[in-house]
């Protein structure tokens, strides 16, 4: 459901304790302006109906109509100069942006 | 099925690797056609054919006016292409008929002609400076706009056919070369257009269109050093990498990215046009609009009947295949669409808004497949929810009730995005008041999604940067240059060189600019009726002070300007004040003045500058503290001193008091000299001994500075030289004898030419010493300057040593035997002796000045402008204070 190196779940965890949250992110889709919806992180706590991968300690959700629609998702910190921004590119594509901007774990 | 080839350089051409993809009917998810594939060598190669094309000039130097013709042929074109491109649009964006029918005119040619039209015959491409701004060096300035370069256009899907039509027709038209990149969802449009272009002959390499993933060709787009200029409108996400890629080469952006916009019905409003038109606001191409009114914010007074009507419409709106002329509302542009705005109405639910209607993926009857979604409305919104603060891009709308005006304002405005809203009043002014307040691109009141080719668009915080159409999008396509032509090419005569980089820090030149006409003798007075009518006026103003009017001489001057006087004012102080200045405009205002007549000495001559200039250019005095700006001529002056004197009947400086700022401002301008002088002796006759003495001496400083500053010339020096001999000679005749009308002339005289002779040359340290005691203890000008005089000419004795001595000539020193430096030291000695003689102060003290005033006024008097003209450069204050002491 997810690939995630070991080091981006450290970054995505030290965000997350950062901000006093639990580790739990969901992957979404945003819509974030004109045209281009794109997939992101939000912390967020389990559903029901949730698909739900653990690593390390870190806990990642995707409700089940949203993974049928993209499939396996990529997720992959910037660079250290943009730790706190990630790229998450999916099995398939939201649409031809994909891979190009980055987005930050939404609180 | 057709397909569509890439445009690069004049030609239609398949992808370099051969890929293709192809694009699909989001009404029926049937294929439409294939589409070649660009990928980044094919981006390489596009660029490289716009930059090769504007560099040669073959468009980018076509004057505006030939490149006019083109872009007329290039819209009659693609109004020849209308129906292809509709229906093209319709079926591979999903637009309904009704709307894309009309886009090629309308959006399209229509504006290709306007704005082709505009920057051939309006534009400002080139622009002469009149008033530079800077009082130091001359100069012509002019600027001239000129074409950015390769400017990359990246399109959306929701309005690929008008996106299109804005990103290459206003590159072209003002002379750049564009590579279009359109979404790969919608790309057939940018293609027809393509070859619309070919067709009319617009230059290869001009325009290239190259569809392809944005994920691929992005960052080559946005970093290619050979590309200029970048205009996106997309996702807020995308637009910002694309701002951080493309600081890397310091591309110019314009982003136009997303919206939440509000709508906001007051109490006051038609219900049956708020409801059509806010639902056209939001539901308008299944609300694929990123400035759609996707919060509809509601008086609580009219919530409940706003909403149960709203409900019924949406329930209406007819939802079904977009190329039926009776579908009013037709699919989104792709499943993943509906996917995302799916998502974001069960977030809705999920955040506790009620679902009025909608919120679900609709079949169309008679057709399998289409990307379709319900209008869906959801009301009690907190405008905190996601569903009002995040954009949706879909049918979907979040209503909310509102109080006051002012909260309506509050909610409008709490969004991250700024791109566009409504108001829907019956109370125009009510709604502009509101529509002022919100912070965004565009305001619709009454109306919605209303465009045009003048009317500016874009938007406010993260809706984008930049806007799109009009003379304000026109001018992103521009770069600006400004030239600027020496009027004197050489080092010595420019002030700043020689200020900053030379040791000598005289300036070689000298410009003459005397256009005061002047009317000398007994009874010149009678001639200022016939200068007034000369001078086109017919409506005087009297500007004097009470100790004319008290005096008689006043009056004189009424009755001969008999009926054309309007109205005297008589409240001028020693030191004239912003204040005065507005006082008397306000008057001239009220009286329709158009002429001015100032009967007085400095003061006076100086407020009535002031009101000339604030009367004709408006605003307040403060607004027309200026150097070198004026451009045009001031109100018409006539000047009949009473004092001989400041000189000011034939300058082009006025010197005010700003109390807030605690200094002398000046206005410096070579329109603010006066038209006429009359220098009867009539009228300085009653000027009592002591008086005539300090406005003596204030010539006497005028003269002697000019002569001395590091703008000195030959022109000047005459004058100056001769305005000494005469004040030395007739100033102790006028004051032992103050009827002698020759003794009074001559002054007379004497202070006009040394007015005219600094005017030319400027004054320096006595006069900046002088404003200061003037402005901070009430010093009398005249009186000031006289008691520096002597301190500052012995301070300057080995930096104007010629003409010091020079002017112990003119004193009457015999200098036979002594040196250069001895002569000039006696000159400060005779001026010390004249004033000894006339009885004028001679010491500080005398004015009340305190002694522990004195440090202050030095930091002020080295802060005084004219300084900087003394001919010996001014280390510090500490050498002013010493000056003041000297003559405290």
């Amino acid at each position: 459901m997810i690939k995630l190196s070991p080091n981006d779940c450290t970054t995505i965890k030290s965000i997350l304790s950062e901000k006093g949250l639990p580790c739990s992110v969901r992957i979404e889709i945003r819509s974030t302006g004109c045209c281009d919806a794109s997939l992101g992180m939000t912390a967020d706590t389990a559903e029901e109906s949730d698909l739900i991968a653990e690593m390390d300690g870190l806990t990642i959700l995707m409700g089940p109509v949203l993974y049928a629609l993209v499939g396996e998702v990529s997720i992959r910190c910037v660079d250290d100069s943009r730790r706190d921004e990630f790229i998450l590119v999916s099995e398939k594509p939201l649409n031809e942006w994909q891979g190009f901007a980055a987005s930050r774990i939404r609180s | 099925m057709d397909h569509y080839k890439l445009f690069i350089d004049g030609k239609f051409v398949d992808a370099k690797d051969g890929k293709t993809f192809t694009t699909y009917d989001p009404g029926n998810d049937q294929p439409i056609a294939t589409v070649a594939q660009a990928g980044i060598a094919d981006a390489e190669a596009a660029i490289m054919a716009a930059r090769r094309s504007f560099d040669s000039g073959v468009w980018s130097r076509l004057t505006p006016a030939a490149r006019a013709q083109k872009m007329y042929d290039f819209a009659d074109q693609i109004n020849t292409q209308t129906l292809r491109l509709a229906v093209t649009e319709s079926m591979d964006a999903g637009q309904t008929i009704n709307f894309s029918k009309v886009t090629p005119l309308g959006f399209g040619a229509n504006m290709f002609k306007d704005l082709s039209n505009y920057a051939s015959f309006k534009f400002p491409w080139e622009e002469e400076i009149k008033a530079q701004g800077n009082p130091f060096d001359y100069g012509r300035d002019y600027i001239r706009r000129e074409p950015i370069g390769v400017c990359v256009g990246i399109i959306p899907w929701n309005f690929p056919m008008v996106m299109a039509f804005w990103k290459i027709g206003q590159a072209l038209i003002m002379g750049n070369s564009v590579v279009i990149k359109p979404a790969s969802v919608t790309p057939l449009s940018a293609l027809i257009i393509a070859e619309c272009a070919k067709t009319v002959g617009i230059p290869d390499g001009v325009v290239n269109v190259i569809p392809g993933p944005g994920g691929e060709l992005g960052k080559i787009l946005c970093t290619h050093k050979e590309v200029d200029k970048i205009s996106f409108t997309g996702s807020t996400e995308v637009g910002r990498e694309i701002m951080q890629m493309a600081s890397g080469t310091v591309k110019r952006v314009t982003l136009e990215l997303g919206g939440k916009s509000a709508n906001i019905v007051l109490d006051d409003a038609d219900m049956d046009h708020a409801i059509a038109c806010s639902a056209f606001g939001t539901y308008f191409h299944a609300g694929q609009v990123c400035e759609s009114g996707t919060r509809i914010l509601v008086q609580k007074k009219i919530y409940n009947e706003f909403v149960d009507r709203f409900k019924k419409h949406a329930e209406a709106i007819r939802i079904g295949y977009q190329l039926l002329p009776t579908t009013h509302m037709g699919p989104l542009v792709s499943h993943q669409q509906v996917a995302t705005v799916d998502g974001y109405v069960q977030l809705g639910k999920k955040e506790g808004a009620e679902l009025i209607t909608g919120g679900k993926p609709v079949q169309v009857e008679g057709i399998e497949g289409g990307c379709y979604y319900a209008p869906t409305v959801f009301a009690g919104v907190k405008n905190s929810m996601r569903i009002a603060q995040e954009e949706i891009f879909g049918p979907v709308v979040a209503i909310m009730p509102f109080g006051s005006d002012e909260e309506a304002v509050a909610i409008a405005n709490d969004s991250i995005f700024g791109l566009g809203g409504g108001v829907l009043s019956c109370n125009t002014a009510r709604a502009e008041r509101i529509a002022r307040q919100v912070r965004t691109g565009t305001m619709w009141i009454n109306n919605y999604h209303y465009f045009g080719s003048f009317c500016p668009f874009g938007g406010y915080k993260q809706s984008g940067v930049g806007r799109e159409l009009s003379n304000t999008g026109l001018e992103e396509y521009t770069q600006v240059k400004r030239i600027h032509i020496a009027s004197f090419a050489d080092a010595s005569s420019n002030y700043t060189m020689t200020a900053t980089m030379s040791d000598n820090k005289s300036l070689k030149k000298y410009i003459i600019n005397l256009p005061t006409k002047i009317n000398a003798g007994h009874g010149s007075l009678a001639s200022v009726a016939k200068e007034v009518v000369d001078l086109g006026g017919s409506r005087v103003l009297l500007m004097t002070d009470g100790g004319i009017v008290k005096a008689g001489v006043a009056k004189l001057v009424q009755d001969c300007l008999s009926d054309f006087c309007v109205g005297v004012f008589d409240n001028i102080p020693q030191d004239t004040e912003l204040e005065t200045v507005d006082a008397a405009t306000e008057m001239a205002r009220k009286l329709n003045v158009d002429c001015i007549v100032s009967c007085g000495g400095g003061s006076v001559i100086d407020t009535a500058k002031a009101v000339c200039t604030t009367l004709k250019n408006g605003g307040c005095c403060n607004d027309n503290i200026s150097w070198g700006r004026l451009t045009e001529p001031s109100v018409p002056h006539i000047v009949i001193p009473t004092t001989a004197g400041t000189g000011s009947e034939v300058t082009w400086a006025a010197v005010i008091k700003n109390k807030v700022a605690g200094r002398k401002s000046y206005i410096i301008e070579s329109r603010l000299t006066p038209n006429v002088a009359i220098l009867d002796p009539r009228m300085t006759m009653t000027l009592p001994p002591k008086l005539t003495a300090g406005t003596a001496m204030d010539a006497m400083t005028h003269a002697v500075e000019a002569l001395t500053t590091i703008t000195t010339n030959p022109i000047s020096d005459g004058q100056a030289l001769h305005a000494i001999r005469l004040i030395k000679e007739n100033l102790p005749i006028a004051v032992k004898d103050g009827k002698n009308e020759t003794a009074r002339l001559n002054l007379a005289a004497a202070s006009t030419m040394a007015g005219q002779a600094f005017t030319i040359s400027f004054v320096a340290l006595a006069h900046a010493m002088a404003h200061t005691v003037g402005m901070l203890h009430g010093v009398p000008h005249g009186f000031a300057c006289g008691l520096m005089l002597p301190k500052v000419m012995r301070y300057n004795v080995d930096h104007a040593t010629d003409k010091l001595a020079l002017i112990a000539l003119q004193m009457g020193v015999n200098t036979f035997g002594m040196d250069k430096r001895e002569a000039a030291l006696a000159a400060a000695d005779e001026i010390e002796k004249l004033m000894k003689e006339v009885g004028h102060p001679l010491q500080l003290r005398e004015f009340g000045v305190p002694e522990d005033g004195l440090e202050a006024c030095s930091m002020h008097a080295m802060q005084d402008p004219v300084s900087l003209y003394n001919p010996r450069p001014v280390a510090g204050p500490a050498e002013i204070l010493e000056l003041f002491r000297q003559v405290y």
